[in-house]
């Protein structure tokens, strides 16, 4: 006879998530993961300035913001034909990849660590999940890193201030340009703040992750989610076109090169209704219903040749090549896995951020040519975040949005149920875990806090 | 050590005392007081509502006092959902215990706004002991029934913000349009700088309730405009405007809403003084101001209420001219806001500072 059990708020992440279960015999047999406050700027971007969109969309999400910021950027420049300078690609580098080390750090010490360590009682943290294995000393140490860990989020978010004006949400990321010319100081002052972070990482956070694979082992062969993954690239170089991680999708491991046209949106289990017949392109025209039948979920479904992708560190690190992580093979899809690719990536952005910093030309205006926006056209941005992969669509008529559509890491991992009854990644890494009780199980905690 | 007056307190929050270089009174000084007054104090419960929790994030940026003395010795946080260890199921636990236990006496803080169509459907918050769902407005209306104070964080929480922009389909609401606006102390920005946030807590819990605004926020942080502090006014002064992002000049030309928005950016700085908006060569969106965003944008377009200075005027009659233009600019862009029945007015108490 199986058992129901709902989690909701399932907390910490950057939005709350609602949890069903079914659990049959120590199992989970069924699951549904959502969302459940609507959070959307596709009505309110409609008629207005599309410039606006770079500062209106940072706020899909108060970490990942910068993400939004570059990929709305990058939608309006493709359709105003712009290529961007290779000072606006360094400084756009930079603070992209601070905002993805703050979201891996932030990942790691405030959303994950509650699971393995008991903290002390009182204040904001009381309560615990139990399951704690490690010993005392450890555990101690790792709670004093975790305080450690909001100081260095704090000097990850000033460096971002220095380029980009403040945080959270920044301001030097505009169409066409950045609007702030990192100057002798600002680079050296960088140089410096960085260093304390790359040190962090590098020893805190990576002896931390150490000790929970150590005694948490199995957690390799937990949440495996989809075996399809998906990254949309990152990182374009001063000079050259490519990219640093690939656009690639990957379906049953085997990676080819993404085709933007393969993306689509599935609405069948979101409370979106669709009012151009049952057509989903990401321009199709949405309205939220909250009562819609079948849907429980504010995530609007991304899919890709209408199959749900992993988005997120550990896809990008496995399409990339990372050493560790491909050492990993198939285990990289686990909990664990997706902690230690967070880990390799923020590891790889420290040593790059640096080398980017280094080559910043105090002299070299970093705005692109001035170019006008189109009064008509059509297009999609792409960007990573430290949470996956960020898509903005944009249509502009009498140069005003006609319609605007994100899609977010949400989107791809929360991804719901789809018309063809594909469950997302968060789903099917939910089914099969073992539970431990009856109570709301940790492994399920730990299986959905892992994306 | 004396406990501290209220009348020194404010003047080290004072932005003209961070510009005099004075941050570190504020930290040995004020956190010493703001200790012993709170030792044991009330409990602070912060929910989140419809928002990008960015409000949250900017709070962990507070430098002085850091966030662990803030949290280990200062304040009595007692809940947020960021932080809660908690397994599942939020609502049943320590949140309703806290508030029941501490009724009458607990600081309510929200960040976010609060849907109200359909019956609150587009925010559905958790679900209750017998497993029903619970909207994020009866939450709300619970909590702040029971709450001493309750103190809206951010732009979405005090006037609705991002969450409320046109045509706002799940009809988003800041808290005093809920709850009405006697018991909201409002800390707008998107997101509000630490300092406004800690300060506000620091003065309620010392002092009690700060002096306020017309719109509700304390006066101590919201009291200036942005446009007459900003280091660029000069520019302004001399009719020299910026025409493209990154030349020199007043930014009213690229967008800067400065002069229609409270704030003290300009001599506080964000991120540990590092920077803020005008610094990064960007213009003032008017994020603090209950018109964000909807009145406020086009972000860089030109506000089409404040006329610019004309190029032979003397500089006192540019003064003169940018004092009755901004009246006009805040006039219209706030008419607009009380006809859209975006924001309640609320009376003002007498300036002490």
């Amino acid at each position: 006879m199986p058992e129901k059990l709902v989690i909701h708020p399932l907390n910490r992440g950057t939005r709350p998530v609602r949890i069903e279960l079914e659990t049959e015999a120590g199992r989970v047999v069924k699951a549904k993961a959502g969302t459940t406050y609507y959070w959307d700027f596709t009505s309110s971007l409609q008629g207005k300035d599309p410039l606006d969109a770079v500062q209106l969309t940072q706020r899909t999400s108060g970490a990942d913001f910068v993400s939004h910021a570059v990929a709305a950027c990058r939608a309006l420049e493709d359709i105003a034909g712009i290529k961007p300078s290779g000072m606006m690609k360094l400084t756009r580098n930079i603070l992209l990849s601070l905002d993805m080390v703050h979201g891996h750090i932030t990942h790691f010490y405030q959303n994950v660590l509650p699971d393995y360590i008991p903290y002390p009682g009182g204040g904001p943290f009381h309560g615990g999940v139990g399951d704690f294995r490690l010993p005392a000393d450890a555990a101690g140490l790792m709670l004093k890193n975790m305080w450690k860990s909001f100081e260095i989020r704090r000097l990850v978010q000033k460096m971002m201030a220095v380029a980009g004006g403040k945080a959270p949400h920044i301001f030097s990321v505009i169409f066409g340009a950045v609007t702030y010319r990192l100057n002798t100081s600002d680079i050296v002052k960088m140089a410096s703040v960085l260093k304390e972070i790359s040190l962090f990482i590098n020893n805190e956070y990576s002896d931390d992750l150490a000790r929970i694979e150590d005694t948490y082992r199995e957690y390799f062969q937990i949440g495996a989610g989809t075996s399809n993954f998906l990254a949309v690239g990152e990182f374009p170089q001063k000079e050259q076109a490519d990219f640093l991680i690939p656009a690639k999708a990957a379906m049953d491991f085997i990676p080819t090169d993404l085709e933007k046209n393969r993306i689509s949106v599935d609405y069948s289990g979101s409370w979106f209704e669709i009012q151009d017949g049952q057509e989903s392109s990401p321009l199709t025209h949405t309205t939220p219903v909250p009562g819609k039948p079948g849907g429980y979920s504010w995530v609007k479904g991304a899919v890709y040749d209408s199959r749900p992708h992993q988005v997120g560190a550990m896809a990008r690190m496995v399409l990339a090549g990372n050493p560790v992580v491909a050492r990993l093979g198939n285990r990289a899809a686990s909990v664990l896995g997706r902690y230690r690719a967070r880990l390799e990536e923020s590891r790889m952005l420290v040593k790059l951020i640096a080398g980017w910093l280094e080559q910043l030309d105090p002299e070299e205006n970093p705005a692109a040519e001035a170019a006008g926006l189109p009064k008509e056209g059509e297009a999609v941005g792409f960007a990573e975040a430290s949470q996956g992969s960020v898509a903005h669509y944009v249509s502009i008529r009498k140069r005003k949005i006609e319609r605007y559509n994100v899609l977010d890491p949400f989107s791809w991992n929360l991804c719901p149920t789809t018309r063809n009854g594909l469950q997302g990644p968060v789903e099917q890494a939910l089914v099969g875990t073992a539970v431990s009780g009856p109570d709301v199980p940790v492994e399920t905690l730990r299986v959905v806090r892992s994306f | 050590m004396k406990p501290i007056s209220r009348r020194k307190f404010l003047k080290l929050c004072s932005a003209s005392a961070l510009a005099m270089g004075l941050s570190q009174s504020w930290a040995l000084t004020v956190v010493e007081a703001f200790r012993k007054a709170a030792a044991g104090d009330p409990p602070i419960l912060w929910i989140q509502g419809s928002a990008c929790n960015g409000c949250s994030g900017s709070l962990l940026n507070t430098a002085h006092p850091g966030i662990r003395e803030l949290l280990t010795e200062i304040i009595n946080l007692s809940f947020h959902p960021g932080f809660s260890c908690e397994a599942g199921n939020l609502l049943t636990g320590h949140l309703t215990r806290t508030a029941a236990d501490h009724r009458g006496k607990f600081i309510l803080v929200v960040e976010g706004a609060i849907p109200r169509a359909d019956d609150g459907m587009f925010n559905l918050a958790g679900e209750d002991s017998s497993g029903r769902p619970v909207a994020l407005i009866s939450l709300l209306k619970d909590l702040s029934e029971k709450a001493r104070t309750v103190i809206a964080v951010g732009s979405c929480a005090t006037f609705g913000g991002v969450a409320a922009a046109r045509p706002n389909p799940a009809d988003c609401a800041g808290l005093e349009t809920i709850i009405g606006v006697s018991k909201v102390l409002n800390v707008s920005g998107c997101p509000p700088h630490p300092d406004w946030i800690v300060g506000t807590l620091a003065h309620l819990l010392l002092f009690g309730q700060p002096p306020i605004d017309d719109f509700g926020r304390p006066k101590l942080f919201y009291r200036g405009l942005i446009h007459d502090n900003c280091p660029r006014r000069q520019y302004f002064d001399n009719s020299i405007f910026a025409r493209r992002f990154g030349d020199e000049g007043c930014l009213l030309e690229l967008g800067c809403k400065g002069p229609l928005t409270n704030g003290d950016c300009p001599t506080r700085l964000w991120n540990e003084a590092s920077s803020w908006c005008v610094g990064a060569n960007a213009p003032c969106i008017g994020c603090t101001d209950p018109s964000f965003p909807d009145l406020t944008m086009p972000f860089f377009k030109r506000m089409p209420e404040i006329k610019g200075p004309g190029i032979t005027a003397t500089a006192d009659a540019i003064g003169i001219g940018l004092g009755a233009a901004t009246a006009v600019g805040l006039t219209a862009h706030l008419a607009g806001n009380y006809l859209a029945g975006r924001i309640g007015k609320k009376k003002g108490q007498e300036d002490d500072i």
